[in-house]
């Protein structure tokens, strides 16, 4: 610090009050400068012209940084050095704030670089609070907060699942309790059972398609469009669905217009755990249906009826798979798919190689009557088989080509006939296996 | 002798300063950049270093006279007024990028008037160098460094408000 003796009846020189609005005086040599400037008007008006000098310089100086407008090197050094003095002790003083006392308004003044700076340090806080955020939801709630965000804040009184119950759950019903919490919030409601509703509105599906009219319009209306159906299934999809069912099980479901099992993925996902355990309850027992027809010579496929239609344990108002057993209860070689439709209406797939064929029943009033359809129908191998000799490399070599081209020749056919057979079913005890 | 994690912490410290002292003393950011560097390897060198901020601006600041010398600094300058003029030749410029130039320029021009002693002592004082740490940098007395101060902002100012009138009369 400089400390030079004043007289009190001198002015200070220029190059003192530089120093001293530098902050570069001792504590005392700088009192003794204040108080006599307190009382000298000149000197007053010096001091006033040495701080235009030393702004002024500083701003003629700051234009030369690329940079140039407002640039404070001063402050930013300040910072510097306050960043080295921390890291090191031995350069701890010797970074002092020249201009620590010099002029609060240059303190305070607005630069460039200051708003730079403070841009970056909003930023850098807004990262720290997303990553906190972030941590804090994903610790106790795992992938289910993480997908589901938005339901982060919403009290766990108001959650069908909680925290504490989700960690402990396996990752996977996790995340189908997350997807499903978030297929309700997404339908705008709050509870779970809200969720069971299809997330995307679907087409109708063709059970559907096929038994509104048996059940409510015409009976010629059903009974066209269940031949149609059987000598499309016979014709065209059969050959198709018995290929791709050796291939992928289930894959089916995409080549015909049955809605369950394509709906099931999406049901499988919107099914949270919670979910799940709320529609227990929903879950059907096996229950079994007798089919009869009062039509003579009356058959499903190759078996005569009457036909008890067991249908496995399942969601009630869902696909299930059902056995064909006769009254007695002996098996068959039929196998079926109950699906239910819209309007309570019921469509009941037969699965059997080498058949194709359907029921649609209508809804239920102490029992359900409906058309039964079913036709015999060539496997993929038999197509193969029996083809040309010039097809049959041709379906070996590619076989979706074949099926396609096979597909193509039969489609403009009219197909086997179809006889249409009345059929009513109604609910009896499961014969004994 | 300076350690390389006592270098990386002066580097940490002083790096961003020193190349802005150099970039205006010099006008180029590039040979800042290399002066820079140059005096953190010689510090490298260096046994000890007492006040390590004053020792680098001097050092930085004996380098620049040593670059003046080769004529690398006048190269610059050169360089410099042809990018100034170019930029006043230019086909309708960017208004506000002319008047940045105009006024780094005669910045540039204002400093360069001042005697060595007087821009490097200002120099450093803007880069937040405590008088003591000037005065030892520059081989001065402690108590002539506000003289030495006051001298160059006075002539700083007045020299950069006789650019601005001789402007204006050539625009007038």
């Amino acid at each position: 610090m400089i400390d030079r003796p004043m007289d009190a009846n001198d002015h200070p020189d220029e190059g003192l009050i530089h120093a001293w609005l530098d902050d570069a005086l001792s504590a005392a040599e700088a009192e003794r400068l204040a108080s006599h400037v307190r009382g000298c008007a000149e000197c007053q008006a010096r001091v006033a012209e040495a701080r235009g000098l030393i702004a002024g310089a500083s701003r003629i100086v700051a234009a030369l940084d690329d940079v140039p407008a407002g640039t404070r090197p001063g402050w930013a050094q300040d910072a510097i050095a306050e960043g080295g003095a921390a890291g090191d002790p031995a350069t701890a003083g010797a970074a002092p704030d020249p201009r620590a006392g010099s002029s609060l308004w240059r303190w305070l003044r607005v630069t460039p670089g200051r708003a730079a700076i403070a841009a970056t340090i909003l930023v850098a806080i807004g990262i720290t609070l997303t990553h906190d955020r972030i941590a804090m939801d994903t610790a106790p709630r795992s992938a289910a907060s993480v997908l589901n965000p938005q339901r982060s804040d919403v009290p766990a009184a108001t959650s069908p699942e909680g925290a504490a119950s989700d960690a402990a759950k396996p990752r996977d019903a996790l995340l189908d309790s997350a997807v499903a919490r978030n297929m309700t919030i997404a339908q705008g409601q709050r509870t779970v059972e809200a969720a069971r509703g299809p997330v995307v509105p679907a087409a109708p599906p063709a059970s559907a398609r096929l038994q509104a009219p048996a059940g409510v319009a015409g009976e010629a209306v059903a009974l066209g469009r269940a031949e149609a159906e059987a000598r499309r299934e016979s014709a065209v999809v059969l050959p198709d669905r018995s290929r791709t069912r050796s291939a992928s099980t289930g894959a089916a479901s995409m080549m015909t217009p049955e809605p369950a099992p394509a709906a099931a993925p999406i049901q499988r996902q919107q099914a949270g755990e919670g979910f799940m355990a709320k529609t227990a309850a929903r879950t059907a027992a096996r229950s079994c249906l007798l089919l009869e027809s009062p039509d003579a010579d009356a058959r499903w496929a190759d078996q005569p009826f009457p036909l008890v239609l067991a249908l496995e344990p399942g969601p009630s108002d869902g696909a299930r798979d059902a056995a064909v057993l006769t009254p007695s209860g002996e098996t068959t070689s039929l196998r079926a798919l109950w699906s239910p439709g819209s309007g309570d209406s019921v469509s009941v797939r037969l699965r059997r190689i080498g058949y194709s064929g359907s029921i649609a029943l209508g809804p239920e009033a102490g029992a359900r009557s409906g058309i039964a359809v079913s036709a015999a129908a060539p496997t993929m191998l038999e197509e193969v088989a029996v083809g040309s000799s010039a097809q049959a490399p041709r379906a070996r070599a590619d076989s979706r080509r074949a099926d396609a081209a096979v597909s193509a020749q039969r489609a403009p056919a009219a197909g086997p006939p179809v006889r249409q057979l009345r059929v009513t079913a109604r609910s009896v005890g499961c014969p004994a296996r | 002798m300076v350690t390389p994690d006592r270098l990386a912490a002066l580097f940490k410290a002083y790096h961003a300063p020193l190349v802005r002292f150099l970039t205006r003393r010099l006008g180029d950011r590039d040979e800042a950049e290399e002066i820079a560097q140059e005096t953190f390897v010689r510090a490298l060198k260096q046994e000890t270093i007492a006040s390590e901020r004053s020792w680098l601006f001097a050092v930085a600041s004996n380098l620049v006279r040593d670059e003046a010398r080769r004529g690398a600094r006048e190269r610059k300058r050169h360089d410099l007024i042809r990018v100034r003029e170019e930029a006043e030749s230019s086909v309708e410029p960017e208004p506000t990028a002319v008047e940045r130039e105009e006024a780094r320029a005669m910045a540039r021009q204002a400093i360069e008037m001042l005697g060595e002693r007087d821009r490097e002592a200002l120099l450093m004082r803007e880069e937040g160098l405590g008088y003591e740490e000037i005065a030892e940098a520059l081989d001065l007395s402690l108590a002539s460094v506000g003289t030495t101060l006051s001298r160059a902002r006075r002539r700083l100012m007045e020299a950069y408000e006789s650019l601005q009138h001789e402007r204006s009369a050539e625009r007038a």
